[in-house]
């Protein structure tokens, strides 16, 4: 595609991510009206890739070299193969509780609250450098990470529990809770067989993918030990040393 | 299933979606585009890329979501306590909505070659020629009302920033309400006026 031809698509891009911070409301409409969803659905898929994107290469800058162009690509790849995954949940959810649905609405709902989160992650990305800047130890890192995504994930639920209330006033808490719960889970499990996005800086080789290993929480549970010094001599954690 | 076997399954039916995308006619920079997108993300993207823009539930929808979307951004002003609640508000936009329905309906109804006027005679002529004058009204009415709805949406921003609501605001919102109520009448009024105006005859 030659540059005047990608010039020709940018502004449709530049002029939703605008009305996504500005207008919520505009949105919300855009999308009950179901007007020009592709161009609408178009834009918002890019914004997730760019926004997490920025987002995953700073986390792989902890390490540095192809690590950053492996988290680059699987961070995208996480949030939308979750959102592919669970869309057709809130679909279901929402006509099971009495909501007015219509599969098209809802995805293109979960694309527009996750587009938000990836440009809240785009905003925290400085964050993150700072820490990659400022050598902070791994574990620290990690829990930087951790709190950038809740903020960022905060920001992407507000937006779908406000659309969902767009709507269709019924049933707006019981789906949302519902759904969050499936996107949860389902987003854990894509980011553990996906991971790892950050590596120690020591690490020669880093892995595209590691072997599906214990669980999300686990991981969480030993990764607040460490932080507070209590470490465990686990094979996994000698591997990439 | 392992998960090279998935992905290779995945790209597979991606690359199926990307060139039916490409196939289509359209600008060369967004076909290219649309494939890629299709070929990385076929779940999220090809229930809108491979599918009509416009359905028209979608059409009949709008109105009815105008309508609302005007009385949720006169909520947070000062025009809020002249609106109705959001029961009513819903009743109201259904009502919209159903409105909006029928006049897709008779606007179907006339593009069969039976209701054409051409060769019609007699009752059959009548018939059309009535449906024609409702659809005349009905649209007028719903186009007058969008227009209304347009000049609440503008209102509601400058009481939000000028201040309290005038009279003139009021008047407004009366009438936009009691347009929606009596969408109804439009259609029922219509038979009667014309069995009225043929029994004068």
């Amino acid at each position: 595609m030659s540059a005047s031809e990608l010039s020709e698509v940018r502004p449709d891009s530049v002029d939703l991510v605008d009305t996504l911070l500005r207008d919520r409301d505009k949105t919300f409409e855009a999308i009950a009206a179901e007007r020009d969803l592709p161009t609408l659905v178009r834009s918002l898929v890019i914004t997730v890739v760019f926004g997490s994107l920025i987002f995953g290469v700073a986390l792989g800058a902890f390490r540095g070299g192809l690590q950053m162009v492996y988290a680059g690509i699987k961070l995208p790849l996480v949030l939308l193969l979750t959102t592919a995954a669970c869309a057709p949940a809130l679909t279901l959810v929402g006509s099971a509780l009495g909501r007015q649905s219509n599969f098209r609405r809802d995805l293109a709902l979960v694309l527009s609250a996750l587009a938000r989160t990836s440009l809240a992650l785009g905003a925290l990305t400085p964050l993150i450098l700072l820490g990659v800047e400022l050598k902070v130890e791994y574990h620290r890192m990690l829990l930087w990470v951790v709190a950038a995504c809740a903020l960022a994930g905060l920001v992407g639920v507000v937006h779908f529990a406000r659309g969902l209330r767009f709507l269709d006033q019924r049933a707006v808490r019981s789906t949302a809770v519902i759904l969050m719960g499936v996107f949860a889970m389902v987003g854990m499990q894509m980011s553990w067989t996906l991971r790892p996005f950050i590596v120690r800086p020591r690490t020669e080789q880093p892995p595209i993918v590691r072997q599906v290993e214990g669980s999300f929480f686990d991981s969480v549970a030993r990764t607040s030990r460490s932080a507070m010094g209590l470490y465990e001599d686990l094979e996994h954690d000698r591997e990439y040393e | 299933m392992r998960l090279l076997e998935l992905a290779a399954l995945y790209l597979l039916l991606g690359l199926g979606c990307g060139a039916v995308v490409l196939l289509r006619p359209a600008e060369p920079a967004k076909r290219w585009l649309d494939a890629t997108l299709m070929v990385a993300f076929w779940p999220l993207c090809a229930p809108f890329l491979l599918s009509s823009a416009r359905t028209p539930a979608a059409g009949k929808a709008s109105s009815e979501i105008a309508f609302l979307a005007a009385l949720r951004r006169a909520a947070g002003t000062p025009l809020g306590a002249l609106l109705p609640d959001e029961a009513t508000a819903r009743a109201l936009g259904r009502r919209l909505r159903v409105a909006a329905g029928k006049l897709a309906e008779i606007e179907e109804l006339l593009r069969r070659p039976e209701f054409d006027e051409a060769g019609a005679s007699g009752i059959r002529l009548q018939n059309i020629r009535r449906l024609k004058r409702l659809r005349d009204r009905f649209g007028r009415e719903l186009c007058e009302l969008e227009e209304l709805l347009a000049q609440l949406t503008t209102q509601a921003e400058v009481v939000r920033l000028a201040g309290a609501a005038d009279s003139e605001t009021r008047d407004l919102v009366r009438e936009i309400l009691s347009r929606v109520e009596g969408l109804d009448a439009v259609l029922d009024d219509e038979p009667r006026r014309l069995d009225t105006m043929a029994e004068s005859r």
